[in-house]
């Protein structure tokens, strides 16, 4: 497949202009076969992944308001609870009462008040009480089984969005850039998958500019020499120069929707930016990655009791007003039915603060999807209670729905891939309960 | 100034093996009113503490005597290529000096393949064993012209290190009195002999940092960060001591640290001089233990936070998971007591061991004291410091061993050191870590082994490290791989400038804007602006698992893309005139090596003189048909501008190849 989707970069020459194509040398005009994708809408679902590295606070993201759980949350936080009301600088925005789970209604951090008009909007869901079910508290260890999607198993050689455009089977015209991760390095989730484009951005991605007496098209011709081989870096090489091409041809400029407020001079807004063009170009983009760090907040979590500002609600916003810049730019287009975004981390943080203003490593966790094929504004999952007899290990939040029931969900509903469990499919050893109902 | 003095070492080291016996804890004993770390600092010895360790039971005969510098002998094995399928276009074994200075080295300087082949030893393993010999001994090697380089680049927070001790009638520290537009870095004097140590550098880093004086320049406190990076670069580039370059930053990546934001700038001096340089080589307690007492950490980790009170188990569960025992040993949330081989030596650590552990590092803190700016002595200075009134003082249960109520300052601490640095798990964690920098990804599990038996059997030497170097080296994965892993983006930039014989000049400069900060130092920021586009700034990892070191991470199309850009960024720099920072001679080795100067008696030239080997068939010739521009038999007038300019960039072609990627 791997050679497949090589050669249609390639392709895609053919349907730029004859400039373009001399430009990037005969070899490519040579293997020009087939015509790229048409200019119509997307007809394929992209799945993008942000993944919150660092053990996001999911129970200080979406916690409890109501219900006995918000007496037990304000005993384990008297320090890091996010007030209801009468909070130096915000109270968490309440999801109202129809989100009641097990007695318990929900509000969000007031950093997430752009996540709360998505939600309002339908746009947004809430998964709580989920994560990896597994027994380590260890950062690396979670997310690799997370992303090769194995807990438990670290030789699993694939991540499982590899695993996924392995085995859908509507993956069969030419695919320009079937996956992407936004920044500098591959996402573990997309591991063994050789036609990966990682980059932060289209600005940039070249091989520098021309001097006056020599081209740029000369020197990719004599790395296409230096690079035929069959070598994996060889093989790596040439996926760097299709790509390149690709960039060089289609993603020279990018001018995102009015209403699209993504912030400057910041690299996560970059990024999503990024991916929301390569949407719109039609490139076929399978799978995006988009990683955000900062949340392994041991301490300074906060300001302190009662002040909810300070690094994580920082965070917070950064995320869910990039998101909705994102979500905005797709929707003025129409792309945003056929684009699905779910947000996870690696674990959620201990229920009960330490002695800094922060909390320690953690279990289960919430999670978010957006899309315009989401059935938003509903908090799903079952909530196992925080009472110290419900808590895992008798210190964290309990997981009662396993993030790859969440993520088969939307690659079956919306990516259209049966291919989920059994030994050769995306979540080997996975039994899927059925559907929460979180997409269309 | 002498070349052999910047390699800082623990006094143990330089006099003898430590012995067997316990160093007294009563000289452990801080002050507790002591607004100056305690003397325990310079007690570095392996046994530093605790009675109850397996390491106490140890005799020095279990060290097998193959494995000291001089008696080893020479590697045994063939470089007959392993017997396993190669795979699929796998460029074949290349000579064994190929390999040594592509992963043992930061790549060849023209020169050093011919000087590695002239060594004594009558085959290339008796030569590597003779190269061994020196590189693992780095103070033998006369390194002035590296020296010189750093010294004459003036850097205001590093220069007087290099010179402590050296320069006629000593080095004086001084700092700036607090005041408008005053800079809180020190200044250098050849004044009166002044001694300076660890602890008198990091304070007079740490007070200006702290007590801000005059502090309106934007670079202010990331002046001492910004200059380890620099002499990091030129030492990478010019050092001959490469086997200790090349450790130093192994070491930085396992103990790594964010060091651009927070209080980690101006600890960095003292993090990179006097925990990981003085350690490179050395032993690993003693490097554990500098570790857990440097600034650096206590802060990066938020140990300095941790008390009775309110404990944060955020270094502890790192020091298990990263820099001890690694992942691999760690069974989540099984109780201690049902961990196999408890509680005589349990395999594997879990949460309840960080727990514990994270009340055994209770108090282990930072004299941070906040002054009065009318008392200059009365700030802390950011040197180590154990508030025993904060520490956790009942009884502990660590990996099977019970830490009795009320010990000695400090020997709980010392005692989880003790006990991951004399458990068979963490040597096959460090001899993996090992194998994987310096071989290649799949080492097989029999080879670490077996380097992990030489750092266990060597525990207690005060050469461990090097040691267990020797023993990657020699083995015969060592010999018989290459081309497993592709050079991580910081090897790949200093082995084009190495291989181009690169004349960096990345001085800083003091700037007088009042506009904008004042007086500061400024540098020169462009190299290290376009390297950090492949995506492995220097000390920029956030988390502190370090950088990967597997090849997928680093052959991704940004890494593969903005290597060749660097490359070709990197000849522009060289020869354009306006640039100062790097300047890179193209005409000159061309006009002295090559006799009839074809394209491809040109490209055949650079070729081996950057790659010590040939390149296939067509890749060569897409590179001589380059710089031909159509002339491919008459030869070339490099006095043509067009020319140079070709010269350069198929200079910055062989950089970007296969071939010098490998390693």
């Amino acid at each position: 497949m791997s050679n497949q989707l090589q050669l249609s970069r390639r392709q895609f020459m053919v349907g730029c202009s004859a400039a373009i194509a001399a430009m990037a040398g005969s070899r490519i005009s040579q293997m020009a076969i087939a015509a790229p994708d048409g200019p119509d809408a997307n007809t394929y679902e992209s799945v993008i992944v942000v993944f919150l590295r660092g053990g996001l606070d999911g129970l200080n993201a979406v916690l409890p308001i109501g219900g006995v759980d918000r007496g037990n949350y304000e005993t384990w936080r008297p320090t890091l609870k996010v007030p209801v009301s009468g909070g130096l600088n915000g109270n968490a925005i309440n999801l109202g009462t129809a989100n009641t789970l097990n007695g318990t209604t929900f509000g969000l951090h007031p950093g997430m008040a752009a996540f709360k008009e998505l939600y309002d909007a339908g746009a947004l869901a809430i998964v709580h009480a989920a994560g990896l079910v597994d027994d380590t508290r260890s950062h690396f260890d979670a997310m690799q089984f997370m992303e090769t999607a194995t807990p438990g198993l670290k030789t699993t050689s694939t991540g499982w969005l590899t695993r996924h455009l392995n085995t859908a089977p509507n993956i069969t015209g030419p695919v320009f850039m079937p996956a992407l991760s936004a920044g500098s390095s591959p996402a573990m989730s997309l591991l063994g998958r050789e036609d990966l484009v990682t980059m932060n951005g289209a600005t940039g991605f070249d091989i520098g500019e021309s001097w006056n007496t020599t081209g740029t098209g000369q020197r990719k011709t004599v790395l296409r020499r230096m690079y035929a081989g069959q070598s994996w870096l060889q093989v790596a090489g040439r996926e760097t120069l299709d790509a390149f091409d690709v960039v060089e041809s289609a993603l020279k400029s990018y001018t995102p929707s009015p209403g699209a407020n993504y912030q400057q001079y910041n690299g996560f807004h970059d990024q999503l930016k990024t991916i929301a063009q390569i949407v719109k170009a039609n490139l076929g983009l399978r799978t995006a990655t988009i990683d955000y760090g900062g949340w392994d907040t041991h301490e300074s979590q906060q300001f302190g009791n009662n002040d909810p500002r300070g690094q994580y609600f920082n965070n917070l916003d950064t995320i869910s007003r990039g998101l909705q810049a994102f979500y905005n730019d797709l929707a003025a287009t129409g792309h945003h039915t056929r684009a699905t975004v779910v947000v996870m981390s690696e674990f959620g943080r201990r229920v009960r603060e330490n002695g800094n203003i922060g909390t320690d490593h953690g279990h289960g966790n919430v999670m978010f999807v957006l899309g315009g094929s989401v059935n938003g504004r509903k908090v799903y999952g079952n909530w196992p209670g925080l009472s110290n007899a419900q808590l895992y290990d008798q210190a964290d939040l309990a997981i009662t729905t396993d993030y790859r029931t969440v993520l088969a969900e939307i690659l079956t509903k919306r990516a259209g891939n049966p291919n989920i469990t059994g030994a050769n499919g995306v979540f080997p050893g996975y039994t899927h309960p059925g559907d929460l109902g979180i997409v269309r | 100034m002498k070349g052999t003095n910047d390699i800082p070492q623990a006094p143990a080291q330089q006099s003898e093996t430590p012995t067997h016996t316990p160093t007294p804890t009563a000289t452990l004993t801080p002050t507790p009113t002591s607004t100056h770390t305690p003397t325990s600092t310079a007690t570095n010895t392996p046994t530093s503490t605790a009675t109850n360790t397996p390491a106490a039971s140890e005799t020095p005969t279990s060290i097998p005597p193959t494995v000291t510098n001089t008696t080893t002998p020479a590697p045994t094995a063939t470089l007959t290529p392993t017997p396993s399928p190669t795979p699929v276009g796998h460029p074949g074994l290349p000579s064994l000096e190929v390999i040594v200075y592509n992963r043992l080295a930061y790549g060849p300087r023209p020169g050093d393949l011919d000087a590695f082949r002239a060594l004594a030893g009558a085959t290339p393993a008796d030569k590597l064993n003779t190269w061994l010999n020196q590189q693992l001994n780095p103070r033998s090697i006369d390194d002035s012209d590296c020296t010189g380089r750093v010294g004459a680049h003036a850097l205001p927070t590093q220069a007087f290190i290099d010179n402590v001790g050296t320069l006629p009638g000593g080095t004086t520290v001084t700092v700036p009195p607090a005041g408008p537009n005053k800079r809180f870095l020190p200044v250098i004097n050849n004044g009166p002999a002044a001694g300076l140590t660890a602890d008198s550098m990091l304070a007079s880093h740490w007070i200006n940092y702290r007590r801000r004086p005059g502090r309106t320049g934007q670079y202010a406190e990331n002046r001492p960060v910004m200059d380890v990076r620099i002499s990091t670069l030129l030492r990478a580039v010019y050092s001959k001591r490469q086997l200790y370059e090349v450790m130093v930053e192994f070491w930085h990546n396992h103990f790594s640290i964010y060091a651009w934001e927070g209080y980690a700038p101006v600890t960095w001096q003292h993090y990179d001089t006097w925990v990981i340089r003085k350690n490179a080589l050395g032993n690993f307690r003693v490097f554990l233990e500098d570790v857990a007492k440097s600034p650096a950490m206590l802060y990066y980790l938020d140990n300095y936070l941790n008390t009775r009170a309110g404990p944060n188990e955020n270094w502890a569960r790192e020091l298990f998971e990263l820099h001890g025992f690694g992942a691999e040993n760690y069974a989540g949330v099984l109780p201690q007591d049902q961990v196999p081989g408890f509680p005589a030596e349990p395999t594997k650590y879990v949460d309840e061991d960080v727990y514990e552990s994270t009340r055994c590092f209770t108090g282990w803190s930072i004299n941070d004291v906040w002054g009065s700016d009318s008392n200059p002595n009365s700030w802390g200075n950011g040197t180590f410091r154990y508030f025993d009134a904060e520490h956790d003082r009942f009884q502990k249960r660590v990996m099977g061993q019970n830490i009795a109520p009320d010990g000695s300052p400090l020997v709980d601490g010392l005692t989880v050191l003790d006990i991951i640095a004399n458990h068979p798990g963490t040597a096959r964690y460090i001899a993996r870590r090992m194998c994987m920098r310096l071989i290649g990804d799949g080492v097989d599990e029999a080879t670490v082994q077996s380097v992990a038996d030489v750092f266990y059997a060597n525990r207690m030497a005060p050469d461990q490290i090097a040691k267990t170097v020797r023993a990657v080296v020699t083995s015969t994965a060592f010999l018989n791989t290459y081309a497993d892993k592709i050079k991580r983006p910081w090897e790949a930039m200093i082995g084009g400038l190495r291989a181009s014989n690169a004349q960096l000049n990345l001085k800083p400069v003091l700037v007088n804007n009042p506009n904008n900060g004042g007086v500061y130092w400024d540098d020169e920021q462009d190299i290290f602006w376009n390297y950090e586009s492949m995506g492995m700034p220097v000390f920029g990892r956030r988390s502190p698992d370090g950088w990967p070191d597997k090849r997928d991470n680093w052959s991704g199309t940004t890494s593969m893309l903005f290597r060749w850009k660097t490359m070709y960024w990197m000849v522009s720099a060289g020869t354009d005139s306006r640039r100062t920072d790097i300047r890179t001679d193209f005409i000159g080795p061309t006009n002295s090596g090559v006799g009839s100067k074809t394209a491809a008696n040109i490209v055949d030239f650079w070729i081996n003189r950057i790659l010590g080997r040939a390149m296939p068939a067509d890749a060569r010739q897409g590179l001589v048909e380059y710089l031909a521009n159509g002339n491919l038999t008459q030869p070339l007038s490099l006095s043509d501008e067009g020319v140079q300019d070709r010269l350069a960039l198929t200079v910055s072609l062989i950089l970007s190849s296969p071939e010098f990627n490998w390693r």
